[in-house]
């Protein structure tokens, strides 16, 4: 009964986190790519780099394709940051188009690793970890992913609910 | 181990040495105050058998407001003895421990996981390290403390064969224990766990002779730290850098396993990243992911201690680094570098035994290419884009102001409103210790380790390193140095000052300027100026 209560609570806190902070603060949603235009700071940076190399190595990493490359990366790097969803980006809220909302309580953040223990345990589940990859992936290609990354909020917060039963197993 | 295996072996080290050694005394261009101030202190010792401030073989040696650990500073002694001072001599120990540490590496994985191929893999990927690289090729006290904490492991388990290694072990740990403030809090937890994981073989009766020798030469050798342990001196790096509370300190703590920091932001200080290059290289994601998989599978018998280890040090490396407020400080999380690249090199060396033969070869083909791509990559940040992005950060053109006013006749000022110029100074000088150490005061003997008070200005020779003071400096024959903010156009015209020199960065920005003043015009013009 008393667990029945307390897991009630702590997916209650899992489930309405996230959807409050949009509630109060909502995200404009934006589908514009990363395929806009360069801007002049990317631009200066990056004709200094090619500068600095006489030799014929920096195009094979400068390129056409380098400004778009890294823009991506950036994208997927902060929606794989463990701070993103615990810490509301803490302790480098340096990101340019990314909101610090909260989405999720930090203490919550043991339950996720509780989750990659059962899950990588069982084949069973590979298939919640493809789903958020994918997410992640078709999200990177955004300039702005604050809003849009609110399809992801189903997958961990199953993720969350899952490593939260699981550590409370001993409990009877 | 076959022969091919000692050839990639020695390919992997000769790959180690190349991205460690080559240009080591030109770049980073610059030579940093903390490194300047490693290199005079030994110099001084060398000489006189005391630091900077006339005190004999300190515990730890006293430094900008701060203390800095003594085994990097005593082991250059001898390196300058015989090599003489020199950028190149004072990174030296930094650049061989990262060596060394990978020959250990190899041995330690090797043994723990009897799989050679995994040992070549993480000696490999250590040797690309962008992480490793830094320290390597700079003179911090971090690299040779972590090489320090690798030996201890191995020897750890050299010693569950042969108790003979118990004492190397111990003095090893003492001796990581003493070279960085990290490794103070990371080595007893560590070998704590450790002794009390496997107590049965440590303390069994037979050990009890070696087990006593090694406590008691450990002891030996963290006694006077140990004596020190409640002075403000010691306790001063950690006070200034103190956290607000377990919320602060968890967010801190995981920011060392997020992606986005150890394959995108990297390091904010920009003396411990390279333009472009995060700690680990953007390709080893996926396969670091398939580490830590492994790592929370169900363990087999023989991997048990391998698998202990790396959790292990994945805890507590973080800790020292995440209880001070600098976001993802790799300088102070250096030992956490070991479990992560052995997680890749395990992904790796997952994907290599899966795979069929012929599928083998194209993957090692493809693994090969990956690695040319890292050197490349290496190449252009660390000797190409550096110095021109981090130079002033480094402190690039200190060297060559030093060299416009040494040997100057007249009295010269050094503006040090930005900095601890003043550590350059005494080192590209080579300013005769015992003079220096007589003409500047700033504490006693006694209250080395107590007194933080600093005494800001420095008296070498004719050189006087404090800030300018323009109402009477202008009004004594005297070349006055500082940066642009300093000393500018318009006090230039104001003061009729001669400009003397100008050092420029690589991006052609202004670093130093020299000036000599003239009392004579500047009474004739008054407040009117030269413009």
């Amino acid at each position: 009964m008393w667990k029945k209560i307390f897991l009630g609570i702590i997916f209650a806190v899992i489930l309405i986190s996230w959807p409050i902070s949009l509630i109060k603060k909502p995200a404009p949603i934006e589908f514009e790519t990363i395929f806009y235009p360069v801007t002049e700071s990317e631009k200066i940076d990056f004709e200094k780099k090619l500068a600095l190399d006489t030799s014929g190595l920096k195009r094979f990493y400068y390129n056409k394709t380098t400004i778009y490359k890294e823009r991506y990366l950036k994208n997927f790097l902060v929606l794989m940051d463990l701070n993103n969803y615990f810490f509301g980006m803490h302790p480098r809220e340096d990101v340019a188009g990314v909101d610090y909302r909260l989405k999720y309580p930090f203490w919550t953040v043991i339950f996720l690793i509780s989750a990659i223990g059962v899950t990588v345990r069982n084949k069973k589940y590979f298939k919640i970890w493809l789903i958020i990859l994918f997410e992640i992936l078709i999200l990177s290609f955004f300039k702005k992913i604050d809003g849009l990354d609110f399809i992801l909020f189903i997958p961990i917060s199953w993720l969350l609910i899952l490593g939260a039963i699981n550590l409370f197993k001993w409990w009877k | 181990m076959k022969t091919k295996d000692w050839l990639v072996l020695f390919l992997i080290l000769g790959l180690a040495i190349f991205l460690r050694f080559w240009q080591l005394g030109q770049t980073p261009q610059g030579f940093y105050c903390d490194e300047a101030a490693l290199g005079y202190n030994a110099y001084s010792i060398l000489e006189t058998s005391k630091d900077e401030f006339g005190k004999s073989w300190p515990v730890l040696f006293r430094s900008f407001g701060d203390f800095k650990t003594p085994i990097y500073v005593y082991l250059l002694v001898p390196i300058y003895k015989i090599l003489g001072v020199s950028v190149w001599s004072t990174r030296l120990l930094s650049a061989l421990s990262g060596v060394i540490g990978i020959w250990f590496s190899f041995w330690l994985i090797k043994n723990l996981s009897n799989k050679i191929n995994l040992g070549l893999i993480t000696a490999l990927l250590l040797a690309v390290s962008p992480w490793s690289i830094i320290f390597s090729r700079t003179s911090y006290e971090t690299n040779l403390a972590f090489t320090f904490l690798i030996i201890a492991l191995w020897s750890f388990y050299k010693f569950k064969e042969n108790k003979k290694f118990l004492t190397l072990m111990v003095i090893m740990a003492a001796l990581a224990f003493l070279t960085y403030h990290s490794e103070r809090l990371i080595v007893p937890l560590v070998f704590l766990v450790l002794f009390v994981k496997d107590k049965k073989i440590i303390f069994d009766k037979k050990n009890f002779k070696t087990l006593m020798v090694a406590i008691i030469v450990s002891f030996i050798l963290k006694l006077p730290t140990l004596n020190l342990m409640t002075t403000s001196g010691f306790l001063s790096r950690l006070n200034s850098l103190k956290i607000n509370g377990f919320k602060e300190f968890l967010s801190l703590y995981t920011a060392y396993f997020s992606p986005r920091y150890l394959f995108g932001l990297g390091d904010a200080n920009p003396r411990s990243s390279y333009p472009d290059l995060a700690p680990f290289l953007f390709w080893q994601l996926p396969f670091l992911i398939t580490g830590i998989t492994w790592l929370f599978k169900k363990t087999k018998n023989k991997e048990k201690d391998f698998k202990f280890l790396i959790i292990l040090l994945m805890v507590i490396s973080p800790i020292p680094a995440a209880m001070t407020r600098d976001p993802f400080y790799t300088i102070r999380a250096l030992p956490l570098l070991l479990p992560l690249i052995i997680l890749v090199a395990v992904g790796i060396n997952k994907f290599l035994e899966s795979v069929k033969r012929t599928n083998k070869i194209i993957f090692l083909f493809i693994l090969i290419g990956l690695i040319v791509w890292s050197v490349g990559k290496i190449y252009l940040s660390v000797f190409r884009f550096n110095d021109y992005f981090r130079g002033e950060s480094w402190e690039i053109g200190a060297e060559k102001m030093i060299k416009n006013i040494e040997g100057e006749n007249i009295p010269v000022v050094v503006d040090n409103s930005r900095g601890e110029i003043y550590s350059q100074i005494l080192f590209f000088t080579k300013f005769d210790p015992e003079k220096y150490q007589k003409d500047n005061f700033e504490v006693s003997n006694f209250n080395y380790y107590i007194d933080m008070d600093r005494n800001k200005i420095k008296k070498i020779g004719n050189i006087t390193v404090r800030e300018i003071a323009w109402k009477d400096d202008i009004m004594k024959n005297q070349l006055l140095v500082g940066d642009e903010l300093s000393i500018n156009e318009k006090q230039i015209k104001e003061h009729c000052l001669e400009k003397v020199f100008e050092v420029k960065g690589l991006d052609n920005k202004i670093l130093f300027v020299g000036v000599k003043t003239n009392p004579e015009l500047k009474k004739i013009k008054g407040s009117k100026g030269c413009f």
